[in-house]
């Protein structure tokens, strides 16, 4: 995404108060006890091992570790991933990288 | 079939760049489920029967492998029974005969007017061909079938058939309505017994005696002809003439009587049945009296409204005392009037009473009384006969 465009859209969220990860994709995640973590707005796989699932969200990614770890399911723009969740890392994308 | 039933495919993908698969297939919208890995390069998951040709897409190209193993939803139960080819076999073959047998008259069943009424329009039927097991189509009609039963059944007014499935549910309605008397003949009231006549009640017909006289057995009381000398008309006749008559009775009854008591020692056997069959008696000694009344009870369970087929059938066992007693004279008069009365009234009829009775002769012997009484009674001596000539006087 260009630059001028982020900056539209973030100037047209303060303006009219918009929430922001409304405006930008941003990935919202609950993570429930340690067993279940749920997440919206992702953007795919990158990698899926039994210790570790990496995620695409928006201008990043986000590393799951943990042990025995399993997405339930993976519908549009929704996930689910189970087990013994241990830490949950957001990676924010470094200069060359592209999303 | 299966695309339109629900159900999932278990899919094992392998490849270095499977990554990417799964990146495909979440761009083209595809859920999946279960993912998890299972080897390095190596992740297994479930999709949606339908997007199969999806993940066929996803994968070209991408040097990865994937197999597909059996999954689990309606779709394969589906696939499953119709695998089965005795079961669907089976599955024409009854519907054959459930179809096959709905054909036929199983029960024929009359409702309404007197069995009589029934009976005879169920021979009709029968004639006709309406029978059980005899295929519905080739029966006669209602249509044609009314004015057949109308013709040969006089009593019947209104008939209608009505099928119920297999059942043909005839429904009778009698003739009903003022029924015409009959033609009665002209006929004569005579004296059926000797006595002292009380009232006279005569409908139709001339009395020829008047009240207290004395009349004999078989004399004429009306006679059914009746008018001026001119024009005598023979008419039935019909009245009630209450006379008094006597009757001696002789009664014997022994002096000692036989009572029956209740000694208040109870037993009770209890026994289930369940569908016809009774399960043997719970807790019973065997002869536990020598004389007992039994009363029986069933009582019956329900369940949700309904009654089921498992009753409890209880018998109790009351024990008797029999014992001889010795009467005085005086009660054994007393229940041998009693006995004599009974009969007099059984022979007199209902609509007779008992004047006056008096004991004419009374003797004790041999632990028997024995007793003669004389009782007075009013009673219909009315006896209606055919007219007959001899007795025109």
């Amino acid at each position: 995404m260009s630059n001028w465009f982020m900056r539209t859209k973030q100037w047209i969220g303060t303006t009219l108060q918009l929430p922001e990860d409304l405006l930008f994709d941003l990935p919202r995640m609950t993570w429930i006890g340690s067993f279940l973590l749920h997440i919206e707005n992702h953007k795919g796989l990158i990698r899926v091992e039994k210790g570790c699932i990496w995620i695409k969200v928006f201008e990043g990614h986000i590393e799951v570790n943990g042990k025995a770890l399993q997405i339930q399911s993976m519908v549009a723009d929704e996930m689910v991933i189970q087990g013994e969740i241990d830490q949950v890392e957001y990676k924010r994308q470094q200069g060359g990288e592209k999303a | 079939m299966k695309n339109v039933l629900p159900g999932t495919v278990r899919v094992t993908l392998k490849g270095k760049a499977y990554a990417t698969v799964i990146h495909r297939l979440h761009r083209d919208s595809v859920s999946l489920h279960q993912l998890k890995s299972i080897g390095e390069h190596e992740v297994e998951f479930y999709i949606s029967y339908q997007s199969l040709s999806a993940l066929r897409k996803a994968v070209f190209r991408s040097g990865c492998t994937i197999s597909l193993h059996r999954g689990k939803g309606l779709a394969y139960d589906v696939e499953n029974v119709v695998l089965v080819r005795s079961f669907m076999l089976w599955l024409v073959v009854a519907i054959a005969i459930v179809i096959g047998g709905s054909q036929f008259v199983w029960s024929i069943e009359f409702t309404g007017a007197t069995p009589e009424i029934q009976q005879e329009v169920n021979e009709v039927l029968k004639k006709e061909g309406f029978q059980i097991g005899r295929l519905q189509r080739s029966l006669t009609s209602e249509d044609k079938m009314a004015p057949l039963l109308y013709d040969k059944i006089d009593n019947l007014s209104w008939m209608g058939m009505e099928w119920q499935g297999t059942k043909l549910i005839v429904r009778l309605k009698e003739k009903q309505g003022i029924e015409m008397d009959e033609q009665l003949s002209s006929s004569q009231i005579i004296a059926s017994k000797a006595g002292t006549i009380q009232s006279m009640l005569i409908e139709s017909g001339q009395a020829v005696e008047n009240v207290n006289s004395v009349v004999k057995k078989g004399q004429l009381l009306v006679t059914g002809l009746v008018g001026r000398e001119e024009d005598k008309q023979l008419v039935p006749s019909k009245g009630i003439v209450m006379a008094e008559t006597w009757y001696e009775v002789n009664v014997t009854i022994p002096q000692t009587l036989t009572v029956e008591t209740l000694t208040g020692n109870m037993e009770s056997r209890t026994s289930f049945e369940l569908f016809g069959w009774e399960s043997p008696p719970i807790h019973f000694k065997k002869n536990a009296f020598s004389l007992a009344t039994e009363e029986e009870t069933i009582h019956t369970y329900e369940l949700f409204g309904k009654e089921i087929p498992l009753k409890r059938k209880s018998v109790q066992f009351s024990e008797i005392n029999r014992s001889k007693e010795k009467l005085e004279p005086s009660q054994a008069i007393d229940i041998a009037k009693e006995v004599a009365r009974e009969e007099v009234l059984s022979l007199i009829g209902g609509g007779g009473s008992i004047q006056h009775e008096k004991i004419l002769h009374e003797q004790i012997e041999n632990g028997k009384v024995k007793l003669t009484l004389y009782i007075q009674a009013i009673e219909d001596i009315a006896e209606v006969q055919p007219y007959t000539e001899e007795t025109r006087e």
